[in-house]
């Protein structure tokens, strides 16, 4: 184990994780607006809505990630949209993030029992009231497990932007392997603490109800 | 050549390559799935926790970091490889490890008493595995087997950054050479977008007719 | 004096903080039907499992015809309560595999005496249906035909009809008295009494882990001084007969009739606690 070396790097490769975890909260934040509205739009009444639904997740969820960065990239300014490019990263990220969100949504509200809504409706709550104290509640407890591998998803597909140029870790540590000719250890390193970040992530959203 | 021309060439010229490796790496991740799995079910507990802790670390880290760990890194440990065979070895390490877990799955679902009524007729591990747990997981494993296989296709395209000669390796790099970025990717995007469907629509084909030929019932 | 078929001497198990057999001594000869009887928990399944080599021992020994039974050898055959079937195979497949597979005969045979045991237990025109295609009765039948194919030296039942409705219970037990007269040696763990009273030759009571009761069937169903046998018992029979009279006159105990039984004299019990009843004969 070479010491100097962890030492040496580290204080770089830190700022690259800190840029890891701020695009991956961007991402997801923004991901699982969009998607939230995307679950309404496959569950509405309109076809229309419901077809759009539809094929944006076939196709967020059926193009790799990798695909979509180099369109947004490389295409979009063809079509006049000069956008800077961790707009594109992270709004790349979010509007695939939220194919899986709305996935993850729908699945969740469908698990909540209908007899909790009726009987909380009979009781005399309003449908507004129904859906944020009862459903959603339900629904996110449900969703927990899922939503923390989404998470942890979000931030191993962050490491792809690296390659649109965003100074995040995957690019710090390939930065650092060519400087150093440490391949092996610079990439080991990067991976570690990609595990130490999902493990924090792991812990903070483990089920703490087991009294 | 025009650009279409040129994008169908490259989309042609890296197809086979992208299907030859994901059908090479479900292969090879299917069996070392199945060991990994045997052994963390049959196991001793060290060998379990050691298992566990490498399954972990192969699906936390983002497989582009280990395509590199391996292409890049390999040479330094005596494992100099060409990008083909690195992207195949890192692509199926990488389905090895998720589909052990779906194996595992398999397993626990199983009642114990199946096993214990093959073990006390006399059945030894090896064909209680291979004659009555994996015959009677198939089922039930066959959709997360499949979904697996299909995110699979998406994840040959980080091979190109190790130049292995995959679909969006041709087809970007026919990109670069014209600048009609915007037709190459949207091409690039629209092939993969097929490929996924179809072969997700195959999977769900595949599942129901196996559905139909093992339990009697569709 | 030959050695038992079945020796069983202090066997103990425990698991974590709990005794699940504190000491058991058993002692079985060739072609005996012994009934375990006992409230839930009072070991009687860890000890079926713990003879057939399915739950380690933490204490004492079990030796079939003089050596130690392995699961598998051939020595314990097991009739479960869940019959265990393989869902993917047919009923046929199901008693055919382990021929094949363990004593290594060829398909044909294998098929050949698979078929045969099933007619044994009345279901060879069922040979090619699957576990899911069977009723509870029909597939615990194929489990007791998948153990006789493999000839085993003894068979344990560990609560054969528990799982199934109350119809399809006869058909069962009446297979399993059928093998009981072929002379197999047979442990029953179940909570028919009047089975076990009619087919064991002897009966054998567990609570917490001990044996309280060992003796021939007809005197530990009748005879019952033991008095936390005789609050076993009666609370089975009052469960069955729904609404115990205490005041009326304790019936006149009737002899074990094949096919049916009645427990308990009335002599032997105290006033007001858990009064026995006369139960009439079950059909069979």
């Amino acid at each position: 184990m070479d010491w100097a070396f962890i030492q040496e790097a580290l204080p770089a490769l830190m700022r690259g994780a800190v840029a890891t975890v701020a695009v991956s909260l961007a991402a997801i934040a923004l991901g699982f607006a969009v998607g939230a509205a995307i679950a309404g739009a496959s569950t509405a009444r309109a076809r229309g809505l419901r077809a759009f639904a539809a094929l944006y997740i076939s196709f967020f969820r059926g193009v790799p990630l990798l695909v979509q960065l180099l369109l947004a990239y490389y295409a979009l300014p063809f079509l006049g949209l000069d956008i800077p490019a961790i707009v594109a990263a992270v709004g790349t990220l979010a509007l695939c993030c939220a194919a899986y969100a709305a996935e993850i949504l729908r699945g969740g509200l469908a698990l909540v029992p209908p007899g909790t809504v009726e009987a909380a409706r009979l009781l005399g709550l309003t449908r507004t009231q129904a859906f944020l104290r009862i459903r959603l509640p339900i629904a996110a407890q449900a969703m927990r497990p899922a939503l923390v591998g989404e998470a942890i998803m979000i931030l191993k597909a962050s490491s792809l932007i690296s390659l649109v140029g965003i100074l995040e870790l995957t690019r710090t540590s390939q930065a650092l392997a060519s400087s150093t000719f440490m391949p092996l250890q610079s990439y080991a390193l990067c991976g570690a603490i990609y595990l130490v970040i999902n493990f924090t992530i792991m812990a903070a959203f483990r089920d703490r109800r087991r009294a | 050549m025009s650009i279409v021309a040129e994008t169908l060439w490259a989309v042609a010229r890296g197809l086979p390559l992208t299907v030859g490796i994901w059908l090479a790496s479900v292969a090879t991740g299917l069996v070392a799935g199945v060991l990994v799995a045997c052994a963390r079910h049959f196991g001793p507990r060290p060998v379990n926790a050691l298992l566990l802790a490498m399954v972990e670390t192969v699906r936390g880290v983002p497989f582009v970091v280990q395509a590199f760990l391996l292409y890049y890194g390999g040479p330094f440990i005596g494992l100099d490889l060409t990008p083909i065979l690195a992207g195949w070895l890192a692509l199926s390490v990488y389905a090895a490890a998720y589909f052990s877990e779906v194996f595992r799955a398999g397993f626990a679902a199983i009642p114990p008493g199946h096993t214990e009524a093959a073990r006390l007729l006399g059945l030894d591990t090896r064909q209680i595995i291979a004659r009555i747990l994996l015959p009677e997981m198939a089922l039930s494993v066959l959709p997360a087997l499949a979904n697996l296989a299909v995110i699979l296709i998406k994840e040959t395209a980080i091979l190109s950054i190790i130049t292995v000669p995959e679909l969006t390796f041709t087809v970007s790099g026919v990109g670069s050479a014209t600048f009609a970025f915007a037709q190459t990717m949207t091409a690039l995007a629209l092939s993969y977008w097929l490929l996924v469907e179809l072969t997700a629509h195959a999977a769900r084909r595949l599942e129901r007719g196996i559905a139909r030929a093992t339990l009697g019932t569709a | 004096m030959t050695p038992p078929f079945l020796l069983a001497e202090k066997l103990e198990r425990r698991v974590g903080d709990t005794q699940i057999l504190g000491g058991i001594d058993l002692s079985v000869q060739k072609g005996e039907v012994v009934g375990l009887i006992g409230p839930s928990g009072s070991g009687k399944s860890s000890l079926l499992r713990c003879i057939a080599g399915l739950d380690p021992l933490t204490g004492g020994r079990v030796l079939v015809e003089g050596r130690v039974p392995m699961p598998g050898d051939g020595t314990v055959g097991m009739v479960f309560q869940q019959f265990n079937l393989w869902p993917h195979l047919t009923a046929q497949e199901n008693v055919a595999l382990a021929l094949r597979l363990a004593l290594r005969k060829p398909r044909a045979e294998a098929a050949e005496r698979a078929r045969a045991m099933l007619d044994r237990v009345g279901l060879l025109k069922l040979a090619d249906r699957r576990p899911a295609q069977l009723s509870g009765g029909q597939q615990q039948r194929v489990a007791i035909a998948r153990t006789l194919a493999v000839e085993p030296r003894l068979i344990l039942f560990d609560e054969p009809t528990a799982s199934l409705d109350p119809e399809l219970t006869t058909e069962v037990l009446d297979v399993i008295r059928g093998l009981a007269e072929t002379g197999l040696t047979m442990l029953v763990v179940s909570h028919e009494m009047g089975f076990v009273a009619s087919v064991a030759s002897r009966a054998v009571f567990l609570d917490h882990g001990k044996v309280l009761v060992d003796g021939p069937a007809r005197s530990v169903f009748r005879d019952a001084a033991e008095p936390r046998l005789r609050r076993f018992l009666s609370t089975y029979l009052q469960r069955v007969a729904w609404a115990p009279d205490p005041a009326a006159a304790v019936p006149e105990l009737l002899p074990a009739a094949p096919g049916g039984f009645s427990l308990l004299d009335a002599a032997a019990s105290p006033p007001g606690e858990g009064l026995p009843l006369a139960v009439p004969k079950s059909g069979a």
